[in-house]
């Protein structure tokens, strides 16, 4: 049976030995990487995030008391973080463009196109190149729709329909009330319709695991 | 008479709460208002049917994994910037920490009022002590004639009293030894009243 987060932070904190608070490192890291991307848009600074976010957890866990999920304390630390790399930016000069597209997408469009040159016109149950296109850029038109959202309402967006925290975890994480949450969700998604308006009258998003 | 309700008016109130209705995350008398709302409502149903829309589609966004693995040697951040895990473990215990230092306030406390406790009866001795050492002088002829004859009516005065009392005075003839007498008397009853005797030597021990 598979140690809880709890579980793994008591034996972490009888034996004080590295392999308890590795495996939460291997746990969390990717899923910090993530959100920390969706927020601000940077491949190299969501690294940054992960490593400082595990360092500061490492020497504040002692103040962990279960009073949220070990989760949210911890998104709360990598939140803190991504914040103060937005403002630090914000000073240095102003908004940066941020792709909020991590993988390579014109080398997998090229990709794509290169399969749909050479693959027959077969029914097949996998999705064909062509399809495999417009997914990719369906991915990255709805990428580029959150990276315009206001910071604030991005974050919520991120937290709540990416991460799958509640609102009330949310409102711990970013330290605000779930009023305010739930006014950041609505007008972000209201945001985001608006954005992807065009995109959405000309296709379906389709739920598509390819 | 025909009351106009404006639909607009009514759908902008349930506009902000169709999110969190559609999250679940709607306390249980707000959903029924919001469910039954929705029922007869197309307008509300299309932005349900956006909101699940703009969901579905982040949700469709692609995990991103880590491209490198953290280089951090945990083993050595855990030596030199935590706490060592005996402290931690301590800490976690937070109800033995307390029961922990409430013992220790105890015991200060209880060994701070025996330290108070004999300094008091030192003192009370010290002062008996004093005033009788103060009438041994006097006896001598040291103080003024008005004083002296002053604490000579108040010991005679005890005398007589102690004598009333079935209290015996030895060498009680001869003037200073009479005195004498009286002080030592006096003074081992009230070192028995406070619970302290005294041994020939006339050190002091306390009864506790």
């Amino acid at each position: 049976m598979e140690l809880t987060d709890v579980d793994i932070i008591d034996n972490f904190r009888a034996t004080g030995q590295a392999r308890y608070f590795q495996s939460l490192v291997s746990r969390y890291q990717h899923r910090i990487y993530n959100a920390a991307f969706r927020m601000i848009g940077d491949t190299q600074e969501a690294e940054e995030v992960v490593q400082e976010t595990f360092i500061k957890v490492l020497q504040n866990l002692e103040k962990f008391r279960n009073q949220a999920t070990f989760a949210a304390w911890m998104f709360r630390i990598a939140h803190n973080i991504c914040i103060d790399i937005l403002r630090s930016r914000q000073r240095k000069g102003g908004l940066q463009m941020m792709s909020f597209d991590p993988q390579s997408t014109q080398e997998q469009i090229d990709q794509a196109y290169l399969q749909l040159s050479q693959v027959s016109q077969v029914a097949d149950l996998e999705p064909g190149p062509a399809q495999k296109i417009e997914h990719i850029e369906q991915q990255e038109m709805i990428a580029s729709s959150l990276g315009q959202l206001p910071e604030s309402q991005r974050i919520v967006l991120v937290l709540h329909d990416i991460e799958g925290f509640s609102y009330q975890e949310i409102a711990e994480i970013v330290g605000d009330n779930v009023g305010t949450i739930r006014s950041r969700l609505h007008y972000g998604r209201l945001k985001m319709k608006e954005l992807l308006a065009p995109y959405f009258q000309n296709n379906t998003v389709a739920a598509y695991s390819g | 008479m025909i009351i106009m309700v404006d639909q607009t008016s009514i759908c902008e109130k349930f506009m902000p709460m169709l999110d969190a209705f559609y999250d679940g995350e709607l306390s249980k008398e707000d959903n029924l208002t919001v469910s039954a709302h929705i029922k007869d409502c197309q307008n509300c149903r299309n932005h349900l049917h956006e909101v699940e829309r703009i969901v579905a589609s982040l949700k469709g966004l692609p995990r991103l994994q880590m491209p490198h693995e953290l280089t951090v040697n945990w083993q050595s951040l855990i030596q030199t910037s935590t706490k060592p895990w005996w402290y931690l473990k301590l800490k976690q215990e937070k109800s033995s920490l307390l029961a922990l230092a409430a013992a220790v306030i105890l015991l200060v406390l209880a060994g701070s009022f025996l330290r108070l406790r004999s300094f008091s009866q030192f003192f009370s001795i010290a002062d008996s002590q004093k005033q009788a050492a103060q009438e041994v002088v006097a006896r001598k002829g040291d103080l003024g004639v008005g004083e002296s004859n002053q604490v000579r009516r108040v010991v005679d005065q005890q005398v007589a009293q102690g004598k009333r009392a079935g209290v015996s005075y030895p060498n009680q003839q001869t003037g200073d030894g009479e005195l004498l007498a009286l002080y030592q008397n006096e003074s081992k009853l009230a070192s028995e009243e406070l619970g302290i005797a005294t041994n020939e030597d006339g050190l002091y021990a306390l009864k506790l």
